[in-house]
């Protein structure tokens, strides 16, 4: 009996290496789609719940929106400031560009419940999403896309040690590479010349790949929350704190074209 | 007593609340269970076909979940022939290190006190139905 389980192991062991490699191909590309959209609306009205279980006091929801205009409103004004910069040296000019979004609701998450570093959300390959394509929530980056099924795909979250994009502080348009550690959001690769200070936002610097999918430029990663300088060495990081909660987010934005 | 309706419920269940409501890795533990309970090769085939739809709805590498299920109860089966694994403290150690090893491959919480919490309470039932002679 023990033989024949064994042998059993065997002969399923080997049927998971072929649908591995097989994955891309239609015949799973088509049951995973069947099955992903069997289970969407179950799991969306799951996700849903389990945020409105928890509801945070008036007061703190209020504080939190506040905080979200007031870094919306420090943006325009930095975008202003820029445009009459511009006018004044008569080089180029900034404009608000629109982007081509399509809107996907949250539908289950990776890692931790309070501190998640991947997202799911109910669009995929048949609504037009790939690989590397931004996704936001109002005037911030909520991450990028990472594998895509048909229906599904998967949200790398800043936090991710997968998550790596281009930065820039929002005050001195300091340079540097914002990556994921796992628990919390890290802007390395900064030139130790310039001053990086606490509380400055850092913004998406903007980053386009082969395909046309990228991040677009000016959208909020964070805060920053604490600076580590040494003079003796070419670069400083810092610590960025995100001004959203992932962990409740119910609807998000991908950016379909740059 | 024969669990494995009850269990077949909890893997229905666990499923659509793995990753939307938990970050736990109850299907995978509850796939396992069935399998020592049992060790048949419905069991396997059960345990191969849900992990694999997790796998679908978590939009992981298909194939990878179910593959890591089968190649534990491999290790299981070649436990089994030195060792006696229905003993009920060999259960709860081997569920809890397995289920460790899987959460921290496929990105479930990495908070180990959640695991302790779980498979102390568990141990507790575990006891109790022991004691009263109702699982085996």
């Amino acid at each position: 009996m023990q033989k024949k389980t064994t042998i059993v192991i065997g002969v399923l062991i080997f049927f998971c290496i072929v649908i591995f490699f097989a994955r891309s191909t239609p015949p799973i590309l088509f049951t995973s789609g069947v099955f992903q959209n069997l289970f969407s609306i179950p799991k969306s009205f799951i996700y849903d719940f389990r945020g409105n279980g928890s509801q945070e006091s008036g007061q703190i929801k209020k504080l939190i929106e506040e905080n979200k205009n007031l870094s919306k409103k420090l943006l325009e004004f930095e975008r202003i400031k820029k445009d009459n910069d511009a006018f004044r040296s008569q080089f180029e000019t900034e404009q608000a560009k629109q982007y081509k979004l399509l809107p996907a609701k949250v539908i289950g998450f990776g890692g931790s419940f309070s501190n998640p570093t991947t997202l799911v959300i109910d669009k995929g390959t048949s609504d037009g999403v790939k690989k590397d394509m931004a996704v936001i929530s109002d005037n911030n980056l909520v991450g990028k896309i990472g594998e895509v099924s048909q229906n599904y795909s998967q949200l790398i979250l800043p936090v991710s040690k997968k998550f790596m994009t281009l930065g820039k502080t929002s005050e001195g348009q300091l340079l540097g590479v914002v990556s994921g550690t796992g628990d919390f959001i890290f802007f390395d690769r900064v030139e130790t010349t310039k001053t990086l200070t606490n509380g400055e936002t850092v913004l998406t610097k903007g980053e386009v790949n082969s395909s046309g999918a990228g991040v677009p430029p000016d959208f909020v990663i964070g805060k920053i929350s604490s600076v580590n300088k040494n003079e003796s060495l070419p670069f400083q990081n810092a610590k960025i704190e995100s001004i959203i909660q992932f962990s409740r987010l119910y609807t998000v934005f991908v950016v379909l074209g740059l | 007593m024969n669990i494995r309706p009850i269990l077949y419920i909890l893997m229905f269940v666990s499923l659509l609340i793995d990753s939307t409501l938990i970050s736990f890795p109850l299907l995978f533990i509850l796939c396992l269970l069935n399998y020592i309970l049992y060790s048949d090769i419905k069991s396997l085939v059960t345990g191969f076909f849900v992990l694999t739809l997790l796998d679908i709805l978590r939009v992981s590498q298909i194939g990878l979940m179910p593959a890591f299920f089968l190649v534990t109860c491999l290790l299981l089966n070649l436990y089994k022939k030195n060792f006696e694994i229905k003993d009920f403290k060999m259960v709860i150690f081997f569920l809890f290190v397995a289920s460790i090893s899987f959460a921290a491959i496929f990105n479930y919480s990495p908070n180990i006190f959640i695991y302790i919490l779980v498979y102390g309470v568990a141990s507790l039932v575990f006891v109790y139905f022991y004691k009263k002679h109702s699982l085996w």
